[in-house]
């Protein structure tokens, strides 16, 4: 069984008053094992955001399948959605989203709290996640205290924490300089080496070469798909940038 | 096109910040129009329709009549300052796209201008309205005959479009005056940015307890009503300030210990809220404040004028324990003596007899009054010199000598007294002595107390400076003053002689007014015509029904005033916590989004809104109950000054007042955080 599965996904969107109706996604397949790194390339306006939130349960599909262990997303009943979310899916966002009411520890903990997890357990997870992450120091201190890169790296950690069967990215090193970046990159390959699976959305080619597989989307289809193999960092990146090339000039899938 | 910009633009900015601007004006309207039904109240007009009590009556509603416009200024200046705030990220832009400092303002004068035409128009139309109601209101509540004819007074009109005037002006001025000291980049500066969660500076939360801890002593503590007066301001201000270091410190304080309790911190319902709370009190410590106070002051009002009406009947038989009240005072004791008396006592019954009433539950008591402060060992000084100076010192006693031939009630059974010795009975007062003694000008008397007895109920006729009393039943009148100089140096009276002789006639209450005036004239015409020897001095008739007029005028203005600015003060609680809400709704709006994203599911931010609403609302509702209840004892003793000594009243309906407000305060805080939840849940948003 594929740990998450996307059928024949389509999505339109429609004007309020019934008029046009504009086609996001046509028709999404592709699936994904566990312990895969995957990065999803396309441009604005492919559907990559749409794709992501469907993914997310943050947004319904008009026609087509999402499972995720074999399980319907649209067979899970609304009540249940935000805690099937916070139970199954760990998210990491270009804006961090962290809420400054709460210093970085209790940022991290939130899903747990939600879930209803004593302190000392939560505890006893954070640990070994903020050392992997390098923020056991910063642990106490509010997000307008410390820089874009280490913000970014407790959101990992938020998402980390709940053991997530798959953690979901949007442009995760889209606010950070190139110094977070890589740093960033480097602990997303890290956690990914330690098994756990992640799905990234993005447009930089450079966060992309990380990843072990690269599905480029266009026009609400998966166009071409790269696997990384036993290829460098390097020579990935440059296979990558080939095809964003190709993409922009239009050509068709050879 | 230039004539229409800035109206244009002033209109589009009112309206696009309706949320805000319609409530303000709103209040805007509601006070123009309690000031004008105040005015209007005041006219020559309606006071005709009044019968009794007028004076009173336009004295309590003119003191109102300023109580709200002071209110209306601060209030409204507070409200209006919200308004611009939330703004000026739109004055930012348009002075970054190249508007003046002049534009900005001309722009403000517009929408002021709107405003106070809006307001003054809704105000005056809403105020006329209503007047009539407040009228039928009032003049019920006198007693006074009610008419269905339509008034208008044209010079509150005047009178209210000037004040209002005044206010918008101020309210104007001072907008204009913050416009042009902001820059642009301090306009363009957003809300809330990366702000720091508060401390909670111990020190500041610790002296707020204290102070706080202060007031509630010294509330508990004064005893007597006149000091009590300039106590309770005292301590209003103390509660005032306390109240609000403690919501604006003491509550992040709070908070920040409920954090360091993991077990109780860590879960759902407590998580979000306790961490915003912290993290807002600083800033709505204040609101949270403003809405304690206010509330406090809506129920202290409420209480008070409400006992005051309800107990006007009590208060009069206090202050006229029989329907007609004769008050003689003479000589010297011995001109007490029955057989010197008895003349007048058979005059005045041949008087209302042949008047067709009655001498019925007479009150018959001749008596010698002192006023004297206690020293060491039970002895009082008596001299003039002592206690006329000192109406306001709270040890002040005031002695009423009887003889064991006519005594008070209360006093019960007396045992056969021995000269120099007396039976004591005591009103408030702890006397621990065996012995009592009165001294003036160095002469002093002692008696020996056979027996101390406490009286229940304040009935030994305390006199009006609420000074506590003393009866001291004496074998001989005469006797007990024999030797004291009568007056001081300066002409001061050192003790009294006083007849009091009251009785109920039975008659109707314009028969009482009539004898009460006839009896005077017929009384001092006898005591004229009696022997100088005789002792008679001066002599007071009073009657329960012609002092009803004042009584009745005075509490039932009060009791109107009370509910009409109980409504004005109601109004701004609700207008705070409406702002408040709607501040907090759009700061917390994105991070429920960030929540939802998270995983927090509808019921958990349902229930997580409920928590926090819940204890935001519940904080100044709880701090006015305990304000209130250390208030009780205070406000009890001024009541008295009012001859209100009625306790259970007084509890009843300051507990009425409370329940009913509690009432509405849940009801305004079920609608607003309606508002609030649509906010935050993103209905307004998309």
């Amino acid at each position: 069984m594929h740990l998450l599965e996307v059928n024949s996904l389509k999505k339109v969107y429609k004007t309020r008053f019934g008029g046009q109706s504009v086609e996001a996604l046509k028709n999404v397949n592709f699936t994904v094992e566990e312990g895969e790194y995957v990065a999803i390339m396309g441009e604005s306006g492919s559907g990559k955001t749409t794709l992501l939130n469907i993914l997310a349960a943050l947004d319904k599909a008009t026609a087509g399948t999402v499972l995720l262990d074999g399980k319907d997303f649209s067979k899970i009943p609304e009540s249940d959605v935000a805690a099937f979310r916070r139970d199954h899916l760990g998210f990491v966002f270009q804006e961090f989203n962290l809420l400054d009411t709460f210093t970085l520890e209790d940022n991290i903990y939130l899903p747990l709290v939600l879930a209803g997890k004593e302190y000392k357990e939560m505890n006893t997870l954070l640990m070994p996640i903020a050392r992997t992450l390098g923020i056991e120091s910063l642990l106490k201190k509010y997000p307008y205290e410390v820089s874009g890169g280490q913000k970014q790296r407790a959101a990992v950690a938020r998402a980390l924490i709940t053991s997530p069967r798959i953690i979901l990215a949007d442009e995760p090193t889209g606010a950070l300089d190139s110094r977070s970046t890589d740093e960033l990159l480097r602990l997303f390959a890290e956690v990914n080496r330690q098994g756990q699976t992640i799905l990234m959305v993005t447009h930089s080619a450079r966060a992309a070469s990380r990843a072990g597989r690269v599905l480029f989307i266009r026009d609400g289809e998966v166009f071409h798909q790269l696997y990384r193999g036993d290829m460098s960092d390097d020579l990935f990146y440059q296979k990558i940038t080939d095809t964003l090339t190709l993409l922009a000039r239009g050509g068709e899938q050879a | 096109m230039k004539t229409g910009f800035y109206p244009r633009l002033a209109w589009d900015g009112l309206r696009k910040n309706r949320q805000i601007a319609r409530p303000y004006l709103l209040t805007c309207i509601c006070m123009v129009s309690m000031f004008y039904i105040l005015s209007f109240l005041t006219s020559g007009e309606v006071l005709a329709l009044i019968p009794r009590g007028k004076n009173s009556v336009e004295l309590v509603l003119s003191l109102g009549r300023i109580v709200i416009l002071v209110f209306s200024l601060i209030f409204l200046y507070y409200t209006y300052s919200f308004l611009l705030r939330r703004r000026t990220r739109e004055f930012g832009l348009y002075n970054v796209l190249g508007m003046g400092k002049r534009n900005l303002v001309r722009i403000i004068s517009w929408e002021n201008g709107i405003t106070f035409a809006a307001a003054l128009l809704g105000g005056l139309l809403l105020g006329i309205l209503l007047s009539k109601i407040a009228e039928l209101g009032l003049v019920n509540l006198m007693g006074g005959a009610i008419d269905y004819r339509i008034r208008l007074d044209g010079k509150s009109l005047i009178l209210t479009v000037l004040c209002y005037a005044a206010v918008f002006a101020v309210i104007w001025l001072s907008a204009v005056i913050r416009t042009a000291r902001s820059s642009a980049v301090s306009l363009m500066k957003s809300e809330n940015v990366g702000e720091k969660p508060p401390k909670g500076n111990r020190f500041v939360a610790i002296l707020g307890i204290l102070i706080l801890a202060g007031a509630y002593v010294l509330a508990v503590i004064i005893r007597n009503p006149l000091s009590a007066l300039l106590g309770f301001f005292v301590a209003v201000l103390m509660v005032i300030l306390a109240t609000y270091l403690l919501m604006i410190s003491g509550s992040v304080r709070l908070c920040r210990f409920l954090q360091g309790r993991k077990g109780y911190y860590y879960q759902a319902k407590h998580f979000v809220s306790v961490s915003s709370m912290a993290y807002r009190m600083k800033r709505n410590g204040a609101g949270l404040a403003s809405i304690c106070i206010i509330a406090t002051m809506i129920l202290v009002m409420l209480s008070t004028t409400t006992c005051m009406w309800f107990g006007a009947d009590d208060s009069l038989r206090v202050s006229y324990p029989r329907e007609i009240d004769t008050t003689v005072y003479l000589k010297d004791p011995k001109d007490l003596s029955d057989t010197n008396l008895d003349p007048v006592r058979e005059e005045i019954g041949r008087f209302v007899r042949e008047n067709g009433g009655q001498t019925d539950n007479l009150l018959d008591m001749p008596s010698v009054i002192l006023n004297g402060l206690p020293q060491a060992g039970g002895v009082l000084k008596c001299d003039a010199e002592s206690t006329v100076g000192n109406v306001m010192n709270p040890d002040r006693l005031s002695v009423s000598l009887f003889s064991p031939e006519r005594y008070p009630d209360s006093v019960g059974e007396l045992p056969a007294l021995q000269a120099d010795e007396a039976v004591l009975l005591t009103d408030g007062v702890d006397w621990k002595e065996d012995s009592l003694t009165l001294e003036v000008a160095g002469v002093r008397h002692t008696w020996k107390l056979l027996s101390v007895r406490k009286n229940k109920e304040t009935s030994a006729a305390p006199d009006r400076t609420g000074n506590k009393g003393l009866c001291l039943i004496v074998p001989d009148l005469s006797a007990a003053v024999e030797g004291f100089e009568t007056t001081n140096a300066s002409g001061n009276m050192n003790y009294s002689i006083l007849w009091n002789y009251h009785f109920d006639t039975g008659l109707t209450d314009e028969e009482n007014i009539r004898i009460e005036q006839e009896l005077e004239k017929d009384i001092s015409a006898f005591m004229a015509s009696l022997p100088e020897a005789a002792g008679y001095r001066t002599l007071w008739v009073d009657s329960r029904a012609g002092g009803a007029g004042d009584f009745y005028g005075t509490y039932g203005s009060l009791f109107f005033i009370g509910i009409l600015l109980s409504i004005v003060f109601l109004l701004a609680a609700v207008l705070i916590i409406y702002y408040k809400q709607i501040s907090e709704g759009y700061e917390d709006a994105k991070r429920f989004d960030i929540m939802q994203k998270v995983g927090m599911t509808k019921r958990d931010i349902r229930s997580s809104i409920r928590s926090q609403l819940l204890t935001v609302f519940a904080l100044p509702l709880a701090f006015a109950g305990l304000h209130l209840i250390f208030a009780f004892p205070m406000i009890r003793r001024v009541l008295t000054l009012f001859s209100l000594y009625n306790v259970g009243l007084f509890i009843r309906t300051t507990v009425i007042s409370f329940v009913a407000f509690a009432l509405f305060y849940a009801l305004i805080y079920r609608l607003t955080s309606g508002v609030y939840y649509r906010i935050v849940s993103g209905a307004e948003s998309r």
